[in-house]
C-alpha cells in the first residue's frame, strides 16, 4: 500500500509549515468560514479520494511569512467518523458550532474528545457561528468553552464578524505550538481566553443571559 | 496455455465475453433507478424495499430489518443528496437472487462530490423485489 500511496500525486500531505484542521457538525459553516477568511485569494485543492478540501495559503506572523494548510472535511463526516489521517500532524484546530441549532453545540463534546484522542495538546479555539441570525445570542455564555479552557469567538461567516481575528489567533497559536515550548502555548491561549471571556462568568449556565456582557464584536471589513 | 497467454497475449477471438442476459440487466437497472430516486427525493420511503431479515452494512456498521435500516438512512446528516451511477454490474446467483455492484458518485448539500461503491443482493417475494443485503462504502483512500 505504501507503494500505491507514494505514487498518488494527489496526496494531501505537503511541505507546509503548519496544519490547521476544522471540526464540527455538518452545515455549521466550516467551509464558509474558511472561504470568508481567505476571500477570493485562493482556489482550494480538492482531494476526493481523501474527502478533504485543503486551503494552502501564506500567513504573516511576527514579520514572518509561513505556509499554512487549512483542512476542511469535504463532507465525509456525514457518512462516517473522521479518519485518523485528518488529525495526523495537525498543529491547531478550529472547532465550530451553529448558534441556531442546539444539537451542533451538544455534539462539540464528541468532536473534542475525538480530537484529543489523536492530538492531546494542540491549541484549539471554539467558534459560535451564524450570530448574524440573532445578535442576542452573543449575550449568552457557552459553558463548553470555559469548561475546556478554549478561547471563544462569536463569529459570522455571512457578515465576517470576528472571522479574520479568530483565524489569525489560531494560526499564531499553532505556530507557537510547533516551534516553542508548551509553556508559551499555554500562555498565549490564556491571554486569548482572558481577552475573549472578559465580562463572562465561567459559572453561567448555557442559556443564562448576562445583562451587561461586553464582548467586542470586531467587525472585519 | 496460461504461460503462453502471459507472454504472448491473447486474441479477442479466443476470449469472447458472454453477453449479459437482457432481462437481468433490465431488472438491475430498474431497481437502481427506484432505489436511488427514493433515496434522493424522500429517504423515508426506503423502508418498504427491505424485509425483516434484510441487512445493511453502512461504512462498516451493520443493521438488520427495515426499521433499523430506515433509521440509519434517515439519520444521515444532510438535507440534500444526489446519487449518480457511474457504472454497475449484475449477476443472477446460484440461489436465484440478483447481485448488483454499483460504482458511483454522490453529492450532499454544498459539499464536493464523493465516490462510493454499493452492493445489493435482491430476492423476489411475490410480485416484489426486496433488498436482502446492502453494503455501502465511500471510496476513500486515507493512507
Amino acid at each position: 500500500m505504501a507503494a500505491i500511496s507514494s505514487m498518488d500525486s494527489s496526496d494531501p500531505s505537503s511541505q507546509s509549515d503548519i496544519k490547521i484542521i476544522c471540526l464540527g457538525d455538518s452545515a455549521v459553516g466550516k467551509s464558509k468560514l474558511v472561504e470568508r477568511y481567505l476571500m477570493d485569494k485562493f482556489k482550494p485543492q480538492r482531494h476526493s479520494t481523501y474527502a478533504v478540501t485543503l486551503f494552502a495559503h501564506k500567513a504573516e506572523i511576527n514579520d514572518r511569512t509561513i505556509s499554512v494548510d487549512l483542512w476542511d472535511t469535504a463532507g465525509q463526516e456525514r457518512f462516517q467518523s473522521m479518519h485518523p489521517s485528518y488529525y495526523h500532524g495537525a498543529h491547531g484546530c478550529i472547532l465550530v458550532f451553529d448558534v441556531t441549532r442546539k444539537i451542533t453545540y451538544k455534539n462539540l463534546a464528541h468532536w473534542y474528545s475525538e480530537l484529543r484522542e489523536s492530538r492531546p495538546k494542540i491549541p484549539c479555539i471554539l467558534l459560535a457561528n451564524k450570530i448574524d441570525v440573532d445578535m442576542k445570542v452573543t449575550k449568552t455564555s457557552f459553558k463548553f468553552a470555559s469548561k475546556h479552557k478554549l478561547p471563544f469567538y462569536f463569529v459570522s461567516a455571512r457578515d465576517g464578524t470576528n472571522v479574520v481575528k479568530a483565524f489569525r489567533d489560531i494560526t499564531r497559536a499553532a505556530l507557537a505550538y510547533k516551534e516553542t515550548s508548551q509553556d508559551l502555548v499555554d500562555q498565549i491561549l490564556e491571554e486569548l481566553r482572558e481577552m475573549q471571556n472578559e465580562g463572562m462568568s465561567d459559572e453561567e449556565s448555557d442559556s443564562h443571559t448576562t445583562p451587561d456582557s461586553n464582548h467586542d464584536l470586531e467587525k472585519v471589513t | 496455455m496460461a504461460a503462453n497467454v502471459l507472454e504472448e497475449g491473447i486474441s479477442k477471438k479466443e476470449l469472447q465475453p458472454e453477453a449479459s442476459p437482457p432481462d437481468i440487466k433490465a431488472m438491475a437497472e430498474q431497481f437502481l433507478a427506484t432505489f436511488y430516486q427514493a433515496f434522493d427525493s424522500d429517504r423515508t420511503t426506503l423502508g418498504q424495499l427491505f424485509r425483516p431479515e434484510s441487512k445493511l452494512t453502512f461504512e462498516g456498521e451493520t443493521y438488520t430489518g427495515p426499521e433499523k435500516i430506515l433509521l440509519k438512512y434517515i439519520s444521515l446528516p444532510f438535507k440534500q443528496v444526489v446519487h449518480e451511477i457511474s457504472t454497475y454490474d449484475s449477476h443472477l446467483t446460484i440461489d436465484g437472487t440478483l447481485l448488483i455492484v454499483v460504482v458511483g458518485r454522490l453529492k450532499t448539500d454544498d459539499n464536493p462530490p464523493l465516490s462510493f461503491t454499493e452492493t445489493f443482493n435482491l430476492k423476489q417475494f411475490g410480485d416484489g423485489l426486496f433488498v436482502m443485503n446492502d453494503i455501502f462504502r465511500l471510496s476513500l483512500h486515507n493512507s
